[in-house]
């Protein structure tokens, strides 16, 4: 293309959906059509797979759109969310921005349409739109800065949790966006926070001297000082300005005033038949060229004031080394001679509304459902007179009003449980407000702002039922049959696709990924911890990072949830949300059956006709099987244990053991394979005989720590482990040729056990019957008879294990007396404290007194001093329990009391009633006059809220 | 969506955007009248609108059977269609100059193109046969396309096995050979292999011809009595089974056509398309002196007031549209407060009512409460009753009340959509009634098989009765004002409606039908709108009934039909056929 070529007119929505790589999309508006939106914009992202969706626009126009479109808006607060942006000072949240974001890729594009259909596909709007990738990064500081301004707009203006958990996703998923790199000279990223437009372009071309000024704008300010000030500004020799007549907005005076001070031509737009909203400013120079575009009119809002009082905009200048360089533009859309007479361009008033909005005292801030309970924040500014209540107002079909007990001034919070009565607004939805209420009582409208409610439980729930094309597959696994090639070659295109093994640390060799090291790792030799050691002080900096970064935990979770891997799993388990059909009136169509395509294949389809299972091709059961030992490989494999999220390690490993048992089932392996592996599997996962305690272990010691027990129960890791194991065994036991094999199996299942005791309690593993059902069913066994197994050969190897637990903790405590470093010391104690709660519930249970009041004592001691509330609730009792039958009164005491003052604080006034007067008794009666009188104030307090 | 040009992915340079629509026409812009199609289609399976003529069906059946005996080598069963249709079309346009009778040609396929044709050669001894394109080439089958799927409704086709052509049934095979009958011994028949590939054809084979095929000359024909057989159906063995089973639906024309002439027995008037709307609509009711339908024909009337309660109830939605467009042409670019304030300032409901003959005590529009005006319009229409439900219940079944429905659709109808009295202030006074007949015609359980299914057809999208009456009720249980009310028709019912269903176009076809722009708060007017009910197929059904000679219009009856010998018997077949329980 050559500089006088007309570029080639940019399909908006083609752009949006060219690549399929984003995870992330969030739009910045003045007005946005949402019901444009739904149908166009979002259609279109959620095929993509790009589901994390935020929209900022202003305030007013949400109102307006909420006023009067909101019944034809469907999936606001549901498939994604958007953000009201208050300005004060009567200024417009004016920005067009959309940027695109995901792991290896972003999209950034910067113009002058809004968010409507108009805006996007029938005014002449102009649009730039830039991409990063890793292999052309160059652009890489416009995004951040972009990701910057909306992190920024977020921070002074947003008050929605959800949105900031979305910005918080995108953050995770695009790492590179906060990279700081150099900007290019010739590009620059303009926006109104950061100070006026005029300022930053004078301070950008301060060099240079313009000789010619185009400026293109469908608005004016009624002074046209804008206009004027750039003139003043650049001094350029020509100033030209294209006016679409009878569209643009400004006023005749002002240009005619202005025509006799400077040397100012208006030429008219050269078409009439779409309205011309583009806003361009080009600069001429002797060596040089310069064009601004993207949301700012010429007018004094837009460009002169400074960032307190003007608008919220953002453009792109770009400076180009041919002086003609954007001339192609404004090519053959501008008539070539100027305007005459300028009342033949027809000048319009401004059509926008007037503001109705009147200040408010009260401002709802944030709406959202979490697990079937409405939050809303809402902040008062001061009572109006007569006011003597206010109401929620749920605005739904048929309005409901609930009264708010919180009445004072400030911010405040409320929650409200969903009942049957706001069955409807769990399918479409619905906006929340705040009423006042006088004596009669009569109910007053404030003017609070009216806020759309996310959905949060439904929001995560539409992003985990992501659109996989081949997620049938799951059926497969999920039901145990394969029933022909085609369907082994879609299950393992499936796995191939969703599960990433090959990340860092591995490297590609020979067309086939391999594990950088082959080598097996020394085995740890006794009185030489050193190594470990070091590993550690690595580890425990990254885990102390991770236990304060709870809030990135949650993010990680939920970015893992609606991952296409995670809905496949969810999927697999049953469990995906929106499995069960929306029930339809007769004759409604679904308007959303593209977003919906990944739905299509529901289990209960094949379920209609049983099918038979069908041993694979040699050469493809082979694929399975390197599949399967590349996992195990991967298990190995430090850095990549170190790398992946935590609850990929859970979830591929209930995964894999799923696939060796179908693989068994439908003879690709027999049953000394299956041990092998099995027993391959468990070893890369819980460590071997010989390795020691998963905190000392580097590739263990992420995900076998108590701190994960949720996760562990929810994907049944540790039902998985012990059953396959035990078929593994129960096979061996029959073999003849397996012997070796068979005392390496029956060591693992003492490990497997010591690790999950690390992690919960093995009774309430042995009691969930939910998981053992489910297991029982994957694995084609009685569920009565496999649980009473299971029990069987858990009490077998009981005392194996508790050895093992015992061995565990003196090298923890090694390791903790080593140490120097705080932040470790107060990891490892923490650590030390899931090993010895390990042990003691172990010994416990094997009914061995000997010295377990000492390790209760220390545990629960220590428990305190972590405040690890929960294991002291557990333990209390036993401690006391424990004390009294060794007539340590004195400590049962004491117990006593806090649990008793605790219980006090929780307002749990009976059970601190109990404890506490059981602790009064005793301490009466070893005539401790001190805790008498801390027993007695503390009952004194609980009496008095009992009554 | 057409196929673009690739796009270039990354430009730093500014880039005007394209446009993502093409400027097309289209219909039904609220999209409300897909749900009375699905009734109608229900009702009267084997008719539509584009099917006028009961002797196509015999006709097309030879066709396709005689295409599958035997046609020009190479020849598609579309040239082979547009090579003898052409001939029967000039065969019925030459036969009606000569014949005394002056026999319709109304609904003849590709009369347009072949009548100027034939006025071209109809002195010439041979009319040649090259306007194979008296319907447009791209539609495929030319005539047949419009039939093919009633034609399997009626069980005269359907589709062979593994998607392998059509199968002509039993039903088709014998109306081939009632036709063939008809027309074997001319000499067209005779020699209609030569003239398949004949560039011509002389003008008196074509009058012969014409004579036995006319398609008003059905009545006197041997495929007369096979055709009745297959447009009644007598042989269905079900009668309004459930929509959503997997039952076919024939037997429905059967109870429909039925009615239809159960209507002419009793009718004092001519029997036109409105007349027949107002009969469906009140001959439930007692009062109405119009029509009362035979016992076991209520059923069918009961799902035909149905559909003519959707129709009132689209209309007046569309009078709103109409008049919001039109508001919007003359005053706009406006907000929608700005219109509900013009409402608000200059509908005077007392005022409209007092025209319509009834008198009511008027508030302004914010200060009347929607119950009240509704009990208001039961007052006026002195509807006894201790609630509202048991008002409804008694208003339902009236139909010589003092405001109904049929009355302010003719005021409406009559008056241009600029006009605020009647496209709003009587347009909300029908919604008002339909409301109150829903409420009373609405079952106490809604589940199960019933006319009501067809309130609740459509679902939220395409703003059901079912849904239309519970909303009313929830205004009233909050309370709402009138102005409260139109506010939520037009945001509601109106503009999301337009909105919903012009993306949807968008979407489907690429299409830009938006009639208003809604920006920053704004609607610009883009183009008008106007109302009109859809079509009811009961003037095809009129048409073919009369072409079977069920009934006539003598001369001096002023144009009211009157049911022949065979039409009473139909009749009377009809009606024996409900009662026995066989």
């Amino acid at each position: 293309m050559t500089l006088a070529d007309t570029p080639e007119p940019i399909n908006l929505l083609e752009a949006l959906s060219e690549h399929q790589d984003f995870h992330t999309a969030i739009f910045l508006t003045y007005c946005a059509d949402l019901a444009f939106f739904e149908a166009a914009v979002l259609h279109r992202l959620w095929q993509n797979g790009c589901r994390n969706i935020a929209v900022f626009m202003d305030a007013q126009r949400y109102a307006d759109t909420l006023n009067d479109m909101r019944d034809s808006i469907k999936w606001v607060g549901r498939r994604y969310v958007v953000c009201p942006v208050r300005l004060e000072n009567q200024r417009a949240f004016h920005p067009k921005l959309a940027l695109l974001i995901g792991p290896g890729r972003g999209r950034l594009m910067i113009g002058s349409g809004n968010l409507t259909f108009t805006g996007w596909g029938h005014n002449y709007e102009v649009y730039s739109c830039l991409d990063w990738t890793l292999a052309e990064p160059d652009l890489q500081p416009l995004f951040a800065q972009s990701w910057d301004f909306i992190q920024q707009i977020n921070k002074y203006w947003g008050h929605s949790t959800q949105i900031k958990t979305i910005l918080q996703k995108a953050g995770r998923i695009a790492p590179w966006l906060n990279h700081q790199t150099s900007l290019p000279d010739d590009v620059h990223l303009v926006h109104t926070l950061d100070g006026s437009i005029i300022q930053q372009l004078t301070s950008i071309l301060a060099e240079e001297v313009v000789h010619k000024l185009t400026v293109v704008t469908p608005f004016l300010d009624d002074e046209a000082m804008a206009l004027e000030a750039l003139y003043r500004q650049f001094s350029p020799d020509e100033l030209h300005l294209i006016l679409q007549p009878g569209k643009a907005v400004g006023k005749l005076k002002a240009l005619q005033r202005l025509q006799e001070q400077i040397p100012l031509r208006v030429y008219p737009f050269a078409e009439s038949e779409r309205y011309l909203h583009a806003k361009i400013v080009t600069f001429h120079t002797d060596t040089a060229s310069y064009i601004l575009s993207g949301s700012p009119n010429c007018t004094r809002a837009a460009m002169l004031l400074s960032p307190e009082f003007s608008n919220v905009e953002v453009a792109l200048l770009r400076r180009g080394e041919d002086p003609r360089q954007f001339d192609a533009v404004l090519k053959n859309r501008i008539v070539p001679s100027p305007l005459q007479d300028l009342a033949t361009l027809d000048l319009q008033t401004d059509r926008l509304p007037s503001d109705k909005t009147r200040p408010s005292t009260v401002q709802v801030l944030d709406a959202t459902v979490t697990n079937e309970t409405l939050n809303v924040r809402y902040r008062v500014k001061h009572i109006p007179d007569g006011i003597v209540a206010f109401q929620l107002k749920i605005t739904a079909t048929p309005s409901i009003f609930s009264p708010l007990k919180d009445f004072g001034e400030g911010d405040h919070s409320i929650s409200l449980r969903l009942t049957q009565t706001h069955a409807a607004l769990r399918t479409r939805p619905f906006a929340v407000s705040i009423w006042g209420q006088d004596i009669e009582p009569t109910l007053i409208d404030l003017g609070c702002n009216e806020l759309w409610v996310i959905n949060a439980d439904e929001l995560h729930a539409q992003m985990m039922n992501t659109a996989i094309v081949s997620i049938g597959s799951g059926g497969y696994l999920a039901e145990g049959v394969v029933a022909s090639d085609v369907e082994w070659s879609e299950l393992y295109k499936t796995l191939a696709e969703l599960i990433e093994l090959d990340i860092a640390g591995l490297s590609r060799k020979g067309g086939t990924y391999t594990a950088t090291s082959r080598k097996k790792p020394p085995s740890p030799k006794p009185g030489d911890p050193e190594k470990e050691t070091n590993i550690h002080l690595i580890e425990a900096e990254a885990l102390t990072r991770e236990q304060a970064d709870t809030e990135g935990v949650d993010i990680e979770r939920l970015i893992f949830e609606e991952s296409r891997f995670g809905a496949w799993l969810e999927y697999i388990n049953g469990r995906l949300s929106g499995a069960s059909e929306e029930t339809t009136e007769p004759g409604e169509e679904d308007e959303d059956v593209d977003a919906r395509a990944g739905d299509t294949h529901k289990r209960g389809d094949r379920s209609k006709s049983p099918r038979t299972r069908h041993s694979p091709d040699p050469r493809i059961g082979k694929r399975f099987i390197n599949l399967v030992q590349k996992y195990i490989r991967s298990l190995h494999n430090v850095a990549y244990m170190q790398s992946i999220p935590l609850w990929y390690i859970l979830t591929y490993f209930t995964v894999f053991q799923r696939i060796v048992w179908l693989l068994l089932e439908h003879e690709v392996i027999d049953r000394d394979e299956f041990a092998r592996l099995v027993l391959k599997m468990n070893i890369g996962f819980f460590g071997s005989k010989s390795e020691s305690a998963p905190l000392c272990t580097f590739r263990l010691n992420r995900h076998i720590r108590r701190v994960w027990q949720t996760e562990w129960q929810k994907y049944d890791v540790g039902q998985y482990a012990l059953v396959s194991m035990e078929l593994a065994l129960r096979w061996i036991e029959q073999s003849e040729t397996a012997s070796r094999l068979k005392a390496q199996v029956t060591g693992q299942t003492a490990r497997i056990l010591a690790s999950i005791a690390l992690v919960m309690d093995v009774q309430s593993l042995t009691e969930d019957i939910k998981a053992w059902v489910q297991v029982a069913k994957v694995y084609q066994q009685d569920e009565g008879e496999l649980a009473a197994q299971m029990k069987e050969r858990i009490i077998s190897v009981l005392p194996e294990t508790l050895t093992l637990l015992k061995h565990w903790n003196l090298r923890v405590n090694i390791e903790t007396l080593a140490t120097t470093d705080p932040n470790l010391v107060k990891y490892l104690q923490r650590e030390q404290l899931d090993y010895q709660l390990a042990e003691y519930r172990f010994r416990k249970r094997l009914g061995q007194t000997d010295g377990i009041f000492d390790l209760c004592s220390e545990v629960l001691s220590r428990a305190w001093q972590l405040g690890d509330l929960e294991v002291a609730a557990e333990l209390e009792e036993d401690y006391v329990n424990l004390a009294e039958a060794l007539g340590q009164f004195q400590e049962v005491a004491q117990t006593l009391y806090k649990q008793g003052e605790k219980l006090c604080r929780d307002k749990q006034f009976m059970e601190a009633y109990d404890k506490l007067q059981r602790a009064l008794a005793i301490s009466q009666s070893i005539e401790d006059s001190k805790l008498v009188a801390a027993c007695e104030r503390v009952l004194d307090r609980v009496e008095f809220f009992l009554s | 969506m057409p196929k673009q040009k690739p796009y270039v992915t990354t430009t730093l340079d500014p880039r005007w955007t394209a446009s993502i629509y093409q400027a097309v026409t289209g219909e039904d812009f609220l999209g409300l009248r897909a749900v009375q199609a699905n009734i109608t289609g229900y009702l009267l399976p084997g008719i539509i609108t584009i099917t006028p003529r009961a002797r196509y069906y015999p006709f097309y059946s030879w066709l396709l059977v005689e295409y599958g005996k035997k046609h020009p080598k190479g020849w598609s069963l579309d040239h082979f269609i547009r090579q003898r249709e052409q001939i029967f079309a000039l065969a019925n346009l030459a036969w009606r100059e000569e014949a005394p009778d002056d026999p319709s040609t109304l609904g003849l396929t590709g009369s347009d193109k072949l009548s100027v044709h034939w006025g071209k050669y109809r002195e010439s001894d041979s009319v040649p046969l090259n306007v194979s394109d008296y319907v447009s080439k791209r539609t495929k089958y030319a005539g047949y396309n419009a039939y093919t799927g009633v034609m399997r409704g009626l069980a005269i086709t359907r589709f062979a096995e593994n998607d392998d052509g059509l199968d002509v049934l039993a039903n088709g095979q014998e109306l081939a050979q009632a036709f063939a009958q008809a027309i074997q011994d001319t000499g067209y028949y005779c020699e209609r292999i030569k003239y398949d590939t004949a560039r011509a054809i002389p003008k008196d084979v074509l009058l012969e011809y014409g004579e036995r095929c006319h398609l008003s000359h059905l009545a006197r024909s041997p495929d007369a009595q096979p055709t009745l057989e297959t447009l009644f159906a007598f042989d269905a063995p079900h009668t309004l089974p459930h929509f959503e089973r997997d039952v076919s639906t024939l037997g429905n024309m059967r109870g429909t056509l039925g009615m239809i002439l159960d209507m002419f027995d009793q009718t004092e008037v001519p029997l036109t398309d409105l007349r027949f709307r107002e009969c469906i609509t009140y001959g439930m009711c007692s009062d109405f002196t119009g029509y009362q339908p035979a016992d076991p024909l209520r059923p069918f009337v009961a799902h035909w007031q149905m559909f003519q309660l959707r129709e009132y109830y689209v209309y007046a939605l569309y009078a709103l549209w109409a008049y919001f467009l039109s508001w919007l042409r003359g005053q706009g670019p406006q907000t929608l407060d700005a219109f509900c304030e013009h409402l608000h300032r200059d509908l005077d409901l007392v005022a409209i009512a007092a025209e319509m003959g009834i008198a009511l005590e008027g508030k302004p529009l914010d200060a009347w409460s929607l119950d009240e005006w509704l009990i208001a319009l039961l007052d006026a229409a002195h509807i006894p009753g201790d609630n509202l439900r048991q008002r409804c219940v008694n208003f339902a079944y009236q139909s010589q009340v003092p405001l109904q429905e049929h009355g302010l659709y003719l005021h409406i109808e009559a008056a241009r959509h600029n006009n605020l009295a009647a496209y709003v202030g009587v347009a909300w006074i029908l919604l008002s009634l339909l409301f109150l007949r829903l409420e009373g015609i609405r079952p106490q359980s809604e589940e199960g098989w019933s006319p009501w299914y067809w309130a609740r057809f459509g679902g939220m999208r395409r703003r059901s009765l079912a849904y239309f009456t519970r909303d009313m009720m929830y205004q009233i249980k909050n309370n709402a004002s009138l102005l409260d009310t139109l506010r939520w028709l037009i945001r509601d019912y109106v503009i999301a409606q337009h909105t919903i269903t012009a993306l949807e176009k968008w979407r489907q076809r690429n299409a830009k039908t938006f009639h208003f722009n809604y920006e920053n708060g704004v609607f610009e007017w883009i183009e008008d709108d106007k109302t009109g009910f859809s079509a009811t197929r009961f003037r095809q059904a009129y048409d073919m009934l009369s072409d079977l000679g069920l009934y006539e219009i003598p001369s001096t009856a002023g144009g009211v039909p009157r049911l022949t010998t065979l039409g009473k018997q139909t009749l009377q077949r009809v009606l024996e056929g409900f009662n026995d329980p066989g």
